[in-house]
């Protein structure tokens, strides 16, 4: 479906001040390559900057690379951008496509005129869209007047309007509770199962498990995972934390205690943190710390993203200097 | 129809605040009745200070088609949210988006501001009708002189898909148009240069020839190879610039 | 007046940041000020007077006019903007901190770029009254008429402001209410008519600015209470202002919207 080939992108950003101000270069894309093949969801993930929207406006043709080729859906996305965008559709986390002061129906309205959708196709596909996301209630009001959780939902039937085979969906649960993005993710399980391609940009790992079968990891302009997410976790390998807030400072023997867990302690916030291991799991470890330490509160932190991508950075630095 | 469909949603936006723009109406009418009696007080209750006073009421209510557009047509509004995105991602250009997005709120505009206005002008100020004959050549060139006006607009648009702020552009646009469009007077009571600037300059095009020939001074062929002209020019510069600007783009947060 | 100065450095400083930008808007907004009397100085150069007003007479007008917009507009951007205020909710910020709501109002921002119009009004009056050769017998009066009309046109708008307090939205009052009137005040009054006349003097005092002070200067009317006319117009919108605010905003906080 979309083929990238060794895609250059370098911004040029002013520093300083008024005329002493000077020229510098940022490589937001160094020689990427990546495939995604017809009807898979593939997850992307990055630290905020690594060049996640660069990739996505390149693919979506907003935006030229400097070098290396595109070919998404058959076409080239700068190139032939007209005939391009007729098929996909895009979201764009927090802006919206819609128009303010409308109801939602007229925005729909519009975009299935802009798209050429032929009406009687565009009616089949807006109350398929209305059923599917739950519009019914809201499709009436003016876009102002919706939570965000409702505007989303809307937003995501706007991009699809025009039933689009790609989708290119830009951190698309941001900011939605966790009900509403329950939600969210089944519908767009639902797309991808009928055969549509998502190329999802994220934050959330947990969208990512529910989502996609396969993730694409970039850093600093260079993608440093492309596989499954079973190896992605594999590759990590990072331990699930144990975090305990202490109500006062732990005794001596109580410190004996975290050391042997190979924990640390954080003097001035009060907080232990404990690797959860293959010795000694999550319940085990939360057993010795409420004998051992005057524990006020307990939490369970999964690895997030940022970890992630440091620990297979700090891994590919490392393999790269054994070879 | 995606042309329509643009035009009519851009109309539906502003009837929200039908009510809000009413009241500006009478503001609107306030700033041409100012100007017609100085006319009046200028050239007394004469066929002249009539004429001008039908002058100054007719381009004062043309002002929300042919000089008060949206700025920059909605272009620095959409950088600056962000939102210009989604329009980089339509099956059109975005010269020709803009274009129909503006032409529905200038549609709105005549409907609900320049007709009001005008209807004040007439029970208050009595202004004239115009012939018969002259109502289709100044619908035409109002027509022509909101294309131009729209070009001027939206090389203001252009100038924020460069530099982001737009002020000083919008600027430029309103002291050339307020100061060479002649709204306030015709060309003749412009000192030398200044005159053939307003004859012949785009920003005569969008107030001056068409109110000249409401009022039948001029013939419309003369109008319309000067407009046309312009409209070439501009059509041409404003689809260069957005080839070469619009993969340049600055877009917010990202 | 350590606030004030910290206030001005740093409005400057974020004003500057960007120098081409900085001098191409505060160059622009000049050229768009400028053009309003562009107009009527091409304009009146086709008649020997506009009721009985020589052009260099309109001019002093227009001089004090748009000095005493600009002298308010440097201060008062907080107070133009209001219906923003208001929209966003930027308001009940300043509700919880413990100082005047206009006063923190007026030191939200300087807006330098109207220094602009200021020094715009000052060379139109001067040139004016040094063609005439009134300049150095007239010279403070016209400084002390463009801080006393500044102050006319700070309590009119607060006046407009404070109608947001019961409507939200209120640029289309003050369009009418202020930026219609303010146009008018800067042509002789008498040539619109009583009605508008009347409204310029008595309702929206705008003509006391800069007509009917100038009027009696010039020796077009004879009656002293025209000099007089900007301190009663300043002395007596202060209470009305300081009262309506007040009303405003009981009105705001006891409806909570």
């Amino acid at each position: 479906m979309i083929t990238v080939k060794g895609i250059f992108k370098t911004y040029h950003v002013y520093q300083g001040k008024g005329w002493k101000r000077r020229k510098k270069e940022i490589h937001a894309l160094e020689n990427m390559d990546f495939q995604v093949t017809r009807g898979e969801c593939l997850g992307y993930i990055g630290p905020n900057g690594a060049g996640k929207s660069t990739t996505v406006k390149i693919l979506t043709g907003i935006m030229v690379p400097d070098s290396g080729e595109v070919i998404s859906n058959g076409y080239c996305p700068w190139k032939e951008r007209k005939r391009y965008v007729k098929n996909i559709g895009v979201v764009f986390g927090q802006k919206t496509q819609m128009w303010w002061d409308l109801p939602v129906a007229d925005s729909y309205a519009l975009l299935g005129s802009l798209y050429r959708v032929e009406p009687r196709k565009a009616r089949k596909q807006i109350d398929f869209l209305v059923d599917a996301l739950q519009l019914s209630e809201i499709f009436h009001q003016p876009v102002r007047q919706l939570s965000l959780g409702q505007r989303m939902r809307a937003e995501v039937g706007a991009a699809l309007v025009h039933d689009p085979d790609l989708l290119f969906l830009d951190e698309p649960s941001i900011g939605l509770d966790v009900v509403s993005q329950h939600n969210l993710q089944n519908f767009l399980k639902q797309l991808n199962q009928s055969g549509k391609t998502i190329f999802l940009t994220t934050h959330n790992l947990k969208e990512i498990e529910t989502l996609c079968t396969r993730a694409m990891v970039i850093n600093q302009g260079k993608i440093i995972f492309h596989g499954t997410i079973p190896n992605l976790k594999k590759m990590t390998e990072l331990p699930v934390m144990v975090k305990v807030q202490l109500f006062e400072n732990p005794t001596p023997e109580g410190m004996e205690q975290i050391r042997a867990l190979s924990g640390e302690y954080d003097r001035e916030q009060g907080i232990v943190a404990i690797p959860a291991g293959h010795e000694k799991g999550v319940a085990e470890i939360t057993r010795i710390l409420m004998h051992h330490l005057p524990v006020e509160d307990l939490r369970v932190e999964e690895p997030g993203i940022e970890e992630i991508v440091k620990a297979i950075y700090l891994q590919e630095l490392s393999r790269n200097r054994v070879v | 129809m995606p042309a329509l469909a643009l035009m009519k949603t851009s109309f539906q936006r502003n009837r929200v605040y039908v009510l809000n723009h009413m009241l500006n109406n009478l503001g609107s009418f306030l700033f041409g009745y100012i100007i017609a009696m100085v006319w009046l007080s200028l050239l007394g209750n004469t066929p002249e200070g009539r004429e001008m006073v039908t002058y100054v009421m007719v381009n004062q209510a043309m002002v929300g088609l042919v000089m008060f557009l949206p700025r920059g047509c909605f272009i620095p509004q959409k950088i600056r949210e962000g939102t210009i995105v989604f329009d980089l991602v339509r099956p059109q250009n975005i010269l020709s988006l803009a274009f129909f997005e503006v032409s529905g709120h200038v549609a709105y505009n005549f409907v609900f501001r320049s007709l009001p206005i005008f209807l004040l002008g007439f029970l208050v100020l009595g202004v004239d009708f115009p012939r018969l004959s002259q109502l289709f050549p100044f619908f035409l060139a109002l027509a022509n002189g909101f294309v131009i006006a729209f070009f001027l607009n939206y090389l203001v648009g252009l100038w924020s898909m460069h530099f982001v702020d737009f002020t000083g552009a919008q600027n430029l646009y309103y002291f050339t148009t307020a100061t060479f469009s002649g709204y306030m007077m015709p060309p003749e009571f412009f000192p030398g240069f200044v005159r053939t600037l307003v004859e012949f300059s785009p920003f005569g095009c969008t107030h001056f020839w068409p109110s000249a020939i409401y009022l039948g001074r001029v013939p419309l062929f003369q109008a319309l190879w000067i407009q046309w002209s312009w409209i070439g020019i501009l059509w041409v510069t404003c689809w260069l610039l957005t080839r070469r600007l619009v993969q340049r783009i600055p877009i917010q947060g990202g | 007046m350590g606030v004030f100065l910290t206030l001005v450095r740093a409005s400057w400083r974020a004003q500057t940041h960007y120098r081409f930008n900085f001098f191409f808007t505060t160059v622009s907004s000049g050229l768009a000020m400028f053009s309003d009397f562009l107009l009527i100085w091409w304009l009146l150069m086709n008649f020997p007077s506009l009721g009985g007003w020589k052009l260099e007479e309109v001019a002093c007008i227009f001089g004090i006019v748009n000095c005493s917009w600009g002298l308010f507009r440097v201060i008062g951007v907080g107070l133009k903007n209001f219906q923003e205020f208001m929209l966003s909710g930027r308001f009940d910020v300043l509700l919880v901190r413990p100082a005047s709501t206009v006063l923190q109002l007026l030191l939200h921002r300087f807006d330098l770029k109207s220094l602009g119009g200021v020094v715009q009004g000052l060379g139109i009056g001067f040139v004016a009254l040094t063609s005439m050769g009134l300049l150095g017998q007239l010279w403070p009066w016209f400084l002390l008429l463009c801080l006393l009309g500044a102050i006319i046109t700070l309590e009119i708008n607060i006046i407009l402001a404070a109608i947001a307090f019961w409507t939200i939205r209120n640029e289309e009052i003050v369009v009418l209410a202020f930026y219609a009137t303010r146009t008018a005040s800067e042509y002789p009054a008498h040539i619109f008519g009583p009605f508008l006349k009347n409204l310029l003097t008595f309702a929206i005092p705008l003509a006391t600015i800069g007509y009917f002070p100038l009027g009696y200067l010039l020796g077009k009317m004879q009656n002293p209470v025209a000099l007089l006319s900007p301190f009663l117009a300043a002395g007596g919108l202060f209470p009305i202002s300081f009262v309506i605010w007040k009303m405003g905003m009981h009105h705001y906080s006891s409806t909570g919207t």
